[in-house]
């Protein structure tokens, strides 16, 4: 039987499999997502938000 | 989410305020909200009720969506005059009282009620005081997001079509959603944007080679997606394709004409079927022998002429050497011979000395000699065994062919009989049937070069994106551009690993717990299993003697009820659930089943074994039934379990309807009303 926690784990594993600059641009991106699912009908602000942060860990 | 009361005014058929309390799981009675209705009454209505007041949707089977005012209230309106009507849901959620309500103004301009915009309201009370939810919409997904709705309100005779693989696609996505994986989703549907907008910074920056590498990266990005959706096409019409050959079986079965013809078929089929399992298990043993083991027998047939070299070495008395290697290495290293001899380098003595190596280094090679005769002692015999077991494999992979071959020369000519048969339906099923089965063949050949492009032009990009790398120069802005360009390429890549990943991982706890709901339902030893394509499959058997179990309507609706109490089980258990949501969400909760025509056309076994199921499935359950349907075994299941009951009076305008009436707790109640002026339906409570 599956235990509850397993596909956390799975997931932070793939996470942490990353390199720095990967993981700092998913954990930006999901968390936008996360905030941002309410607001789906405004997908062009979306991508502009992502856009910006992205570029922001960058520069 | 708790459900407290449903509020209808002049909704379809219910004229005036109507109303229904449910049962409330806190163990003081029992669950269970039971309805009784005539058909045609408004069971239906009160299912859609629900989802039009969450959602503004409506089913398929509820006709004429558009007529939400009580007829016989529009029929009464001068024209110019407004109506109205309107459902109201009160529940309670995470200890917060909430009232949704949807409702339609109306101004009659002509007789018929076209499409006409909803008014909705979420109002909340905080400490005693009624405040209103402004993005309702939001707010009412995140109580019981619609992608889950369709598992918890339903029609029980309809319920089955969770079975058929064109569901999984909306099981995926109730997955999705219960463990709050739909931002992974957005996001991979936004990062190919933000993706093309870095792209083309580049190619504006960087040189001739960086612009032309970053194109050819966008070019190959492109076929990749498009590929990618062209696989998920094909697996779709793979599904539908299944499905439509298990259907057009089902009608050759019950044509009277191609019947016997057709359990012909069935038979070879599960013949060939097996014979293809048997011979696919003895290749896979043989293979397995081979590459473990044949090297025994080259090794046993070399064994002779090995032995027969190691007797010409000891007869010329090469074998045993009298000294140890280690020996002369120490003479050489000390410098001095046993007799004293000053061995240097360079001198005779130290060669002669030297060329003592060769010999004693035979010595080992003697020691590892007798080790292996040791043990190759009944090599020959263990050689023997192993071509004794290959040559049984093989005989086992021809006995499977030859009846595999049988098989399929049987399958062919019953096909051409069916093809020749009188009857022209038959013959219409049996050639629709024959150009399914040609694609179902092709589907998996095109689902494989699929992929292999997808896996030619990803090391291709793999290579792309090493030349940008390379191609950036010094140019720091460009440097900053292709990093950034490259990190979101790589986190493209992660989270659709970890949504994959996520999604098999709550994909097996959801069949686990599918088995065991399935368990306590069913009476047959039929294994139920959630596949990895998100399949609702049933299984005679386990392992590889394990076969596609028959599939009534009876099992095929315990198998959707199951998985319906294993899908509520896992959102209660998702809400429990603690942990860092920086990677995954939590949505989940306690959700209330509504289930209309709850036990259709079942036989008595499976409407008890569905009605004690159901109390114990979810927190609150709403059962809306026919008294023909409810009576009996149902009725005496779910008796103990009721803590509300209610019976639509359904007042009719025909004439020639007979009169009925519900008896509950001793009493009789209004249940088919002829000769009312107008089609109306009440609610009455009934206990």
């Amino acid at each position: 039987v599956e235990q509850p926690d397993d596909e956390r784990s799975e997931v932070a594993k793939v996470y942490a499999e990353q390199r720095l600059e990967v993981q700092k641009v998913i954990l930006t991106v999901l968390g936008i997502e996360r905030g941002r699912l309410h607001l789906r009908r405004m997908e062009k602000q979306t991508v502009e938000l992502l856009t910006d942060e992205i570029r922001r860990i960058f520069e | 989410m708790k459900l407290t009361s449903l509020a209808l005014d002049n909704f379809r058929q219910f004229v005036g305020p109507q109303r229904i309390e449910f049962a409330q799981a806190d163990g003081s009675s029992g669950n269970v909200t039971l309805v009784h209705a005539a058909n045609g009454a408004g069971k239906t209505t009160i299912l859609n009720a629900f989802t039009w007041v969450l959602y503004g949707t409506t089913s398929l089977d509820f006709e004429q969506s558009e007529r939400l005012i009580t007829d016989s209230v529009w029929d009464a309106l001068p024209i110019g005059q407004e109506a109205s009507c309107h459902v109201e849901l009160h529940f309670e959620h995470d200890g917060t009282k909430f009232v949704l309500r949807r409702e339609v103004l109306a101004r009659k301009d002509s007789h018929e009620q076209s499409r006409l915009p909803t008014k909705v309201t979420l109002s909340y009370s905080v400490d005693g005081a009624w405040k209103t939810q402004d993005a309702h919409d939001d707010a009412i997904e995140q109580i019981i997001p619609s992608r889950l709705a369709p598992f918890f309100f339903f029609n029980g005779e309809r319920i089955e079509r969770i079975v058929h693989r064109e569901a999984y696609e909306q099981i995926q996505d109730a997955i999705k959603t219960l463990l709050g994986l739909e931002q992974y989703e957005q996001a991979l549907r936004h990062l190919p944007e933000v993706r093309k907008t870095f792209g083309g910074e580049i190619r504006k920056r960087g040189n001739n080679k960086a612009s032309a590498l970053e194109a050819r990266r966008e070019r190959l990005d492109g076929q990749i997606a498009k590929e990618r959706k062209e696989i998920t096409r094909l697996e779709q019409e793979q599904a539908a394709h299944q499905d439509e050959r298990e259907a057009l079986s089902g009608l050759l079965r019950e044509s009277a004409g191609a019947a016997q013809l057709q359990k012909r078929r069935d038979e070879q089929q599960l013949a060939l079927e097996r014979a293809d399992a048997a011979r696919k298990e003895a290749r896979a043993k043989r293979a397995e022998m081979l590459v473990l083991k044949s090297h025994t027998i080259w090794l046993a047939r070399l064994w002779p002429l090995a032995a027969k070299v190691s007797e010409g070495l000891h007869e010329r008395g090469e074998l045993p050497a009298k000294l140890k290697g280690q020996f002369v290495e120490e003479l050489l290293q000390r410098g001095s011979c046993i007799c004293g001899t000053p061995l240097l380098k360079d001198e005779e003595a130290y060669q002669h000395v030297a060329a003592w190596r060769q010999k004693a280094g035979l010595a080992e090679v003697e020691s590892a000699w007798q080790y292996m005769i040791g043990r190759a002692a009944g090599i020959e015999r263990v050689a023997e065994e192993i071509g004794q077991s290959l040559r049984e494999y093989t005989k086992q992979i021809a006995e499977a062919s030859d009846a595999y071959n049988q098989a399929e020369a049987q399958l062919n000519q019953i096909r051409k009989e069916l093809e020749e048969i009188g009857d022209v339906d038959v013959q219409v099923l049996e050639r629709r049937l024959g150009d399914v089965n040609r694609r179902l063949e092709q589907l998996p050949v095109d689902l494989h070069q699929a992929n292999e492009r997808i896996k030619t032009w990803s090391i291709e990009l793999t290579d792309v994106r090493k030349d940008l790398q390379k191609a950036k120069g010094d140019d720091a802005r460009l440097e900053v551009l292709v990093r950034a360009a490259d990190a979101i390429d790589d986190a493209q890549r992660a989270i659709r690993e970890m949504l994959e990943l996520a999604k098999q991982r709550v994909r097996r706890r959801l069949d686990s717990k599918l088995r065991l709901v399935h368990s306590t339902i069913s009476f047959k030893p039929f294994i139920p299993e959630l596949d990895d394509r998100f399949e609702l499959n049933l299984w005679d058997g386990e392992g590889s003697q394990r076969r596609p179990a028959p599939k009534s309507t009876g099992e095929n609706q315990v198998l959707s009820l199951s998985f319906i109490g294993a899908l509520v089980e896992l959102c209660k258990e998702q809400a429990e659930r603690a942990g860092d949501a920086s990677l995954l969400g939590r949505m989940g909760g306690m959700y209330p089943i509504i289930m209309d025509a709850a036990f259709g056309n079942l036989d008595d076994t499976y409407r008890r074994a569905i009605a004690l199921a159901l109390p114990s499935m979810a927190s609150q359950v709403v059962v809306l039934t026919t008294k023909a349907q409810v009576s009996g075994v149902v009725e005496a299941s779910l008796r103990p379990r009721l803590g509300a009951e209610y019976v639509i009076a359904l007042r009719t305008s025909k004439d020639d309807a007979e009169a009925e009436s519900v008896t509950s707790r001793g009493k009789s109640w209004e249940y088919v009303v002829p000769g009312a002026d107008s089609d109306s339906a009440t609610l009455q409570r009934v206990g």
